[in-house]
């Protein structure tokens, strides 16, 4: 995707990420490029275990170190190599720069301490704000998150706070510093449908109204249609393939994107039969020699089993990872 | 009709604090009549707390109702002696949403599966042969060498098909699957749908599939009831429900849903509501949905809609 050059927020090259455990290495992370251009939506998609969080985590440098090890590649976020940065020039990125909002809130949030009190603790870190004017720019914040009765919030735990309203705050508190670019690690996953459509509806009105590019990690194909831009399909570690949403959705190549696809129920349509996916996802101590999709892959031949294709480019901005595709 | 259920209530009463004596009542069902016709697959689906995990076990009677009754098979499930109902219960079963709990970690699986046949006084002849063709049935195979693991030693979608042949060992008439894929990846959910369709088939099961993930309902159910609050607010054929839903909150339910398919989710406006559910200890007055609905009026306000036959649906709104 070096279509726009110079448009760049946040490039990854050949990003290495293994674990180091004791019944031996998981390649988590195994040679990863992507970008993240300004002001769009990208999505990182796959199924649990094929290296989305770990992917993310690793451009945070939020991996516990050992078992974690960031064995090669570049993070590059405006001109900066997050992997060579000290962990003091990487707190001063970490929350105002890039931030995260997770799946689960309550993980995230301190049950002792009360909302206010997290949030102008990020700001009051990054920004140059006076301690007595910190409360009027968090009360600012939760209600441009559609937090009703903002004022009284700020003196809550989060345990008096729905699901809902919890993710707002996570999100609240993400955006605190303005950041350009977020991650968000399935932000709606553990929210029911009503919530969901509002947190989405909150999403996308924040990527107009803030200078902000989205990172969007999931599993839900409905919530990637509506919000990204541009997809990248993760399996093993791997990128597999890559294309705008559209391309994705209408055109995509991969065996594995159009296994993804075929098991995606809509409420458009009525299937009889699902045809999904065979056998699950690779153990990543040993994952499969050649193609690592290929145990699951009803087109496999031999070549699939004896090398591993590369990431190749079918027209502009499409990339595949499948010796089906191209002229090999 | 396999199971008929009339005017089910639960209420659960609960302290308002740990030193507190006051006492208030949670309302998790209020109210709801079900009937399910044998092979139906009836959908029901609505968010967290409108009581259909409590409609799913009052059905099989894994709980008893505060007052109302279910009928299985002609005969009430609650009036039932010990024995009779040990005898009634072979034909229900249910499969949890989450099989890491719902499986014994201590038990290998030749233990997890035999126990419906020894509990049904079925254990004689060839456990083993009953056991391994279980296991190929689900798609756990070769059988042989698996039937001696633990839990642990199965992936997520492995284990709920362990958990759905638990469900299938006696071939019961009627099966609710409480959430039964929703902690699943999206290939292994089609995997476990398409096994649980093939298996449904095979023995003629009826299924009363709780879920709150509305494009599963739409391509595995043939009816669907939408609950809120402890109540129904519509149920139809899932066609119908799908193209022409009735009730506001059915509405905003598939408005709200994202679709795979980024040109229609794209230009597709949504029903956003506003609020969250309110909560089943402070029940609003007149219509449940009042406080959420955008075409709320007074009547709403004071007067609880009952479930009406509107066309093919039955509706509970007083738009209608």
């Amino acid at each position: 995707m070096e279509t726009t050059q110079g448009n760049e927020l946040l490039s990854v090259r050949n990003l290495k990420t293994y674990f180091y455990l004791s019944q031996g290495h998981v390649k988590a992370v195994d040679g990863i490029d992507l970008t993240i251009p300004r002001q769009k939506a990208v999505g990182l998609v796959g199924e649990s275990g094929c290296g989305k969080s770990a992917t993310a985590l690793s451009i945070m440098r939020l991996l516990p170190s050992p078992p974690s090890k960031i064995l090669d590649g570049k993070v590059l976020f405006k001109g900066k190599d997050l992997i060579k940065l000290s962990e003091k020039e990487l707190r001063e990125i970490r929350g105002k720069e890039i931030s995260m909002v997770f799946q689960d809130p309550m993980t995230f949030l301190n049950p002792v301490l009360k909302i206010g009190d997290q949030i102008s603790e990020t700001i009051l870190e990054h920004q140059p704000v006076k301690k007595s004017d910190v409360k009027e720019k968090v009360v600012e914040l939760l209600e441009h998150v559609g937090i009703p009765g903002a004022r009284d919030v700020v003196d809550y735990y989060p345990h008096q706070l729905s699901g809902g309203m919890r993710q707002r705050v996570l999100i609240a508190m993400a955006l605190s510093c303005n950041p350009s670019l977020v991650i968000m690690d399935e932000p709606t996953t553990a929210l029911d449908v009503t919530i969901q459509r509002q947190i989405l509806e909150l999403i996308k009105d924040l990527i107009k109204d803030y200078d902000m590019s989205l990172m969007l990690i999931t599993h839900d194909l409905g919530v990637v249609a509506e919000i990204c831009d541009y997809i990248y399909i993760m399996y093993a570690g791997r990128i597999v393939e890559q294309a705008d949403v559209y391309t994705i959705f209408e055109a995509a190549k991969h065996p594995y994107t159009r296994g993804l696809l075929a098991s995606a129920l809509s409420i458009e349509e009525h299937r009889e039969k699902l045809v999904g996916l065979d056998g699950s996802v690779p153990d990543l101590m040993a994952p499969p020699p050649g193609c690592k999709f290929h145990p699951r892959c009803s087109h496999a031949k031999d070549a699939c089993r004896a090398e591993e294709p590369p990431l190749m480019e079918l027209e502009s901005g499409h990339f595949v990872r499948c010796w089906l595709e191209g002229d090999a | 009709m396999l199971v008929k259920a009339k005017d089910l209530k639960k209420h659960y009463t609960v302290s308002k604090g740990f030193f507190s004596n006051e006492k208030r009542v949670i309302h998790a069902l209020d109210g709801v009549d079900i009937e399910i016709r044998e092979h139906e697959t009836v959908g029901l689906v609505g968010e967290s707390g409108c009581g259909k995990s409590t409609v799913g076990r009052l059905l099989i009677g894994l709980i008893k109702p505060t007052s109302g009754t279910v009928q299985f098979m002609g005969s009430d499930i609650f009036e039932l002696e010990k024995e009779e109902l040990i005898r009634v219960r072979k034909d229900m079963q249910i499969i949890f949403q989450d099989p890491y709990a719902s499986l014994n970690p201590r038990k290998t699986v030749r233990q997890i599966l035999s126990r419906p046949f020894i509990v049904h006084g079925r254990a004689q002849g060839d456990m083993e042969g009953k056991i391994l063709s279980l296991l190929e049935e689900v798609g756990i195979s070769p059988a042989h060498r698996y039937i001696d693991r633990y839990p642990h030693e199965f992936s997520g979608g492995q284990k709920q098909r362990i958990a759905i042949a638990r469900a299938l060992a006696l071939q019961p008439r009627f099966v609710v699957a409480d959430e039964a894929v929703s902690s699943l990846d999206i290939s292994i959910r089609a995997q476990i749908l398409n096994l649980m369709k093939e298996l449904g088939d095979k023995f003629g099961t009826t299924f009363l599939f709780i879920s709150h993930d509305l494009g599963v309902v739409r391509s595995f159910c043939d009816k669907v009831i939408v609950m809120y609050l402890g109540k129904i607010v519509e149920s139809t054929d899932v066609d119908t429900l799908f193209t022409s839903p009735l009730h506001p909150y059915t509405k905003a339910l598939l408005s709200a849903t994202p679709v795979p398919n980024p040109r229609s989710t794209r230009s597709s406006k949504r029903i956003v509501l506003s609020g969250d559910v309110p909560s089943p200890a402070n029940i609003p007055e007149g219509c449940r949905f009042n406080t959420r609905c955008p075409y709320a009026f007074d009547r709403c306000r004071e007067e609880e809609p009952v479930l009406r036959r509107k066309g093919e649906s039955c509706v509970a709104c007083h738009l209608y």
